[in-house]
């Protein structure tokens, strides 16, 4: 019988077992009847006929047992006598049953949560039509000799991709549009924060979505720039902030600071098609240069922007598509115009090839930064649960002496072993599935708190976290099989045959066999070997964060504010903008409390870059097809103070340094270091794109190095140019501020907002943070991992710990009579002591050995999450056996100081 | 009652299928007939019948349903299903073939080796 239908048999047993056998009790009953009216008409009287019929029956008992065995009710019958006779036995050791359901429950729980956020990170389908067919578009190519796989597109290229497609049922654009304040004409100050997503107009009859309400996108609402303010909304929003009234069509709804008319309510399961985000709203693509700064993308060709899913045509692989499309995309990329790139870029452009990422369960926005960090933290949680699997084995060998008399007794009156085994697991995995309920109630709790851990530095992410279908299955097989795992060799050491002697002795030599306790001592090595490598592992994650956090990016990250700037919404542009910015660098510098200030285009960690391949470099002679590719920085007068950055050689740009006057640059120590080597860098000019001027730029200084996109990242060879002196095309429409402070940054903020106010009341400071916060949100992901890791290693701690201290107890109980033996031999205290935390100790002392051994073999898969520690580290697997060591020792410490109490007299009487 | 025999295992089923196919019958009902059919020969001991009957009913072959016996008794009433009507012409040409064969090889006559 397959398991599916031996688990339907139990249940419709469990639901119907009462009519089925009262049915067969009557069947049975009238068929006796029958035969005895029969009989008592060929002249037996009725009481004679009764029992005739009863004889000629043969043994009802018997057949009725038969019958149930056919009726497939027995082992349904039996299952639930022994669910019944394990949970008298729960009640009866509630201690153990406490301890047991404990330790499973952490261990299935913390596999539980990590299972639910890996669950809607990488295994939900998306909630729309025929998911399956659903393909994210994306590019293979090389980028300065490195390849890479692109997902980004402009919007011609999107538009051509679509118009020339064949394979597709239809293709969609779509980009993120991050977290914003939502306003309603009725909502006042606070609004609402949202996240939501621009998409061509084709992209909700793509997915085959139907509105709850209104209605979706038309198709000419593609049209026009900025002509179309409408905006779809999720249903999500819709309850959140208008209590799902049906009048909000029509409604205007403020986002950022642009105003839009909802037309329509989109399904309620639907959040986008990105997990790891939830997105509130939907706009068309027309509306970026309304609402996305960086000007207008629609026109523009060389912007890389827009995501791009597609759903395949019935019948059409996802090789043959991307075949087809590819040839497209190879027509396409010959008309583009590219006569303003470099050579170098040309190149890598026409390495590009079409690949086709599977999209049923969303498209890749989480996924790769994530995956690892959660396959590690599952493969952690494993372990933990293999931990508590031991533990509870453990328990149930420790707990065996009691049971191993009840089990010879029943083995006696001749139970099969077989059927007592399937009693014992009956009870082992009725333990699990205890503790798997409680674990999942323990997910319920924890899920939130790991996305939020997740979340933190990540403004747009909202995962959709909940102990869905997969995940209870998930959380059933789990404790199924933990409940197998751990069930299953105590219960065949507990029925083994040569139990079989007699009641008495056979309890005594089986509780105390060597091999029961062999089995034991295996079970405790194998708890700390496996604590080892997880407490080493997160000791390595732990140090890693720390360097990270306590390391010299090249800046100082304390006290600084920043604060971004965007005077163009005010309708400040170009040399007013300057002058603007200027004014208020000026006022900034005047408040109290601020040390000194500046501004720039981009600010370490931020996330963003600017890099360009200089064309040339003076002195220095490029090999044909070298990557000359160096980062840029623009920045404001004092960035360097404000930032603690030192200028090592020359001078910063000063008020001599304006638009007109020569254009002159400062780079960083290893631009030098890969240009000019020891040779004096200071009066060599270089030059950039077109919009560099036909002489360059002089350097005038060197700075010192700082950290530029990750903090993990090495340093790239950077050069820093005014903002005063950067031509119109190359100028920013915003810029952050950097503000130094004497006080506690954040309390600046809201003499910011006064100042800005004061120049224009139009002007507020956007994102506003510290720097901290800023390079603190870039760790995030390391913060979680070393958070964690610690939390389980610290689990598997004190599992292990207990599952030591159990065994130790077990065995000074064990040998209590032994030990007064002893004592009343003339052993002291101390030899006592020292025999019972000997033996403990050597279980700890060979854990600790393999797992130092097991862990130099798994922490080098870490290598890539770490940060200047190696996987080998020695500090770190010291500092981790010391620790395994001492809390051995205790562990151990204090049953033997019970044994050392022990009195030979009471001792010697001991049974 | 030397000319009793107990029945050959295996062949309750046949018996029982072939039984039934001659009209709906309760548990008693098939003992009868049986009984009748072989004029006392074959004897089945009354109980075996249950664990029988309800395997047939779980392999789809039989199918049965409440009513009333002809002294007013509830009894259960079994009946034969298309796949039970098929599996006993299949049962029945076996055993043809079966009691065919076992016959020849038990009449062979020495001269006709």
């Amino acid at each position: 019988m397959s398991m599916f239908s031996s688990i339907r048999t139990f249940l419709d047993f469990v639901f119907t077992r009462r009519r089925v056998e009262r049915e067969m009790e009557e069947e049975l009953r009238s068929h006796l009847q029958i035969r005895a009216d029969d009989l008592e008409r060929r002249g037996l009287s009725r009481a004679e006929a009764e029992r005739q019929a009863r004889v000629e029956f043969g043994g009802y008992q018997r057949y009725k047992e038969e019958c149930r065995e056919v009726l497939g009710t027995r082992l349904a019958g039996e299952l639930l006598a022994d669910l019944r006779y394990g949970l008298r036995q729960f009640r009866r050791n509630p201690g153990f049953t406490a301890v047991a359901i404990l330790t499973l429950a952490l261990g299935i729980g913390a596999n539980t949560a990590i299972f639910s956020v890996i669950d809607a990170v990488m295994l939900r389908m998306l909630p729309v039509q025929s998911p399956e067919q659903l393909v994210q578009i994306g590019f293979q190519g090389k980028h300065s000799g490195e390849s890479f796989v692109g997902e980004s597109f402009s919007y011609q290229m999107f538009r051509n991709l679509r118009r020339y497609n064949q394979v597709f049922t239809d293709i969609s654009a779509f980009d993120h549009w991050d977290l914003l304040q939502a306003y309603t004409a009725e909502s006042h100050s606070s609004g609402e924060s949202v996240t939501g997503q621009l998409v061509s107009v084709n992209f909700f009859s793509l997915l085959g979505l139907n509105p709850v309400i209104g209605r979706m996108f038309a198709l000419d609402e593609d049209s026009g720039t900025g002509g179309h303010p409408v905006a779809v909304i999720s249903y999500a929003l819709w309850t959140r902030m208008f209590a799902r009234d049906p009048s909000v069509l029509g409604k205007s709804l403020s986002i950022g600071s642009e105003p839009f008319t909802i037309i329509g309510v989109a399904p309620s399961r639907f959040g986008g098609v990105s997990p790891g985000r939830v997105d509130d709203f939907w706009v068309p693509v027309s509306m970026q240069p309304q609402v996305l700064p960086g000007g207008d993308r629609l026109t523009e060709s060389d912007t890389n922007w827009l995501s791009l899913i597609a759903r395949l045509k019935p019948g059409v692989s996802a090789k043959q598509a991307r075949g087809e499309l590819d040839i497209v995309y190879q027509q396409i990329q010959h008309e583009h115009d590219f006569s303003h790139w470099s050579s170098q870029q040309r190149r890598d452009f026409f390495t590009h090839h079409i690949v086709l990422l599977p999209a049923a369960t969303g498209t890749d926005y989480l996924r790769r930064e994530f995956s690892r960090p959660l396959f590690l933290l599952m493969a952690m949680v494993a372990m933990v649960l293999l931990i508590a699997c031991a533990n509870v084995a453990t328990l149930l060998l420790a707990r065996g002496s009691a049971r191993l008399r009840e089990i010879a007794v029943r083995l006696a009156l001749g139970a099969a072993r077989a059927r007592l085994i399937r009693q014992l697991l009956t009870e082992s995995v009725l333990l699990a599935v205890l503790g798997g309920a409680l674990g999942v109630l323990f997910a319920y709790w924890a899920s939130p708190v790991l996305v939020a851990l997740m979340a933190h530095g990540q403004s747009g992410l909202r995962l959709n976290v909940h102990p869905d279908l997969v995940v209870l299955g998930f959380a059933l097989l789990v404790a199924l099989t933990t409940g197998i795992a751990f069930g299953l060799t105590p219960a065949l050491r507990a029925t083994r045959p040569s139990a079989n002697e007699s009641a008495q002795a056979a309890s005594r030599n089986l509780a105390t066999s060597r091999r029961g306790r062999k089995l034991g001592s295996a079970l405790v090595i194998v708890q700390i070997t496996i604590s080892l490598v997880l407490i080493a592992s997160a000791g390595l994650l732990v140090r890693t964060l720390h360097n990270l956090e306590t390391m010299n990016p090249g800046f100082s990250r304390a006290h600084v504010l920043l604060f971004e700037f965007n005077p163009s919404k005010a309708g400040y542009k170009g040399e007013r903008a300057a002058q603007l910015r200027r004014e208020v660098l000026d006022r900034i510098l005047h408040a109290p409390g601020v040390r000194s200030a500046s501004f720039s285009f981009l600010t370490p960690i931020s996330g963003g870059g600017w890099d360009n391949d200089a064309r040339s470099v003076e002195d220095y002679t490029p090999h044909p097809g070298e990557n000359m590719d160096i980062f840029l920085n623009a920045v404001g007068p004092g960035f360097f103070r404000t930032l603690g950055t030192p200028l090592l050689f020359g001078r910063d740009f000063g008020s001599q340094d304006r638009s007109g006057s020569p254009l002159v640059a400062l780079i960083n120590e290893t631009m030098v270091r890969r240009f000019f080597g020891q040779r004096n860098p200071i009066g060599k000019r270089f030059q950039l794109g077109p919009w560099s001027g036909k002489r360059g730029y002089k350097i005038i200084g060197v700075v010192g190095d700082q950290k530029y996109l990750s903090l993990r990242e090495s340093v790239p060879p950077t050069a820093y140019l005014y903002i005063a002196q950067l031509p119109q095309a190359a100028l920013p429409s915003g810029v952050t501020f950097e503000l130094r402070s004497a006080v506690p940054p954040m309390s600046l903020t809201p003499s910011i907002g006064h100042i800005l106010q004061s120049v224009d009341f139009r002007l507020r400071p956007t994102d506003v943070k510290t720097l901290a916060e800023q390079v603190d949100a870039s760790l995030s992901q390391d913060e979680l991992l070393s958070k964690l890791s610690s939390f389980f290693a610290l689990l598997a701690l004190t599992l292990a710990s207990i599952g030591l201290y159990g065994v130790v107890s077990y065995a000074v109980t064990r040998r209590t009579q032994e030990i007064g033996i002893r004592m009343a031999l003339g052993a002291q205290k101390g030899d006592v002591l020292s025999m019972v935390v000997g033996q403990g100790l050597k279980l700890a002392l060979i854990g600790i050995v393999l797992g130092i051994v097991g862990a130099l073999s798994v922490t080098r898969f870490l290598s890539s999450l770490l940060y200047g520690v190696k996987p080998t580290d020695p500090l770190t697997f010291v500092a981790v056996s010391l620790i395994l060591l001492g809390v051995a020792l205790l562990a151990c410490y204090i049953p033997a100081r019970r044994a050392a109490k022990v009195d030979p007299m009471v001792a010697l009487r001991h049974e | 009652m030397n000319k009793q025999a107990q029945i050959l295992p295996g062949t309750l089923d046949l018996l029982i299928l072939k039984a039934v196919s001659l009209g709906p019958l309760h548990g008693y009902g098939v003992l009868l007939r049986i009984g009748q059919i072989s004029k006392g020969a074959l004897v089945i001991e009354q109980g075996a019948l249950y664990p029988a009957l309800f395997r047939l009913v779980r392999q789809g072959l039989l199918k049965a349903e409440w009513g009333i016996s002809e002294n007013n008794h509830r009894a259960k009433y079994y009946e034969l299903t298309t796949a039970g009507r098929k599996r006993l012409r299949e049962e029945m040409e076996g055993w043809n073939r079966l009691v065919a064969a076992i016959g020849t090889v038990l009449g062979a006559q020495p001269e006709e080796l």
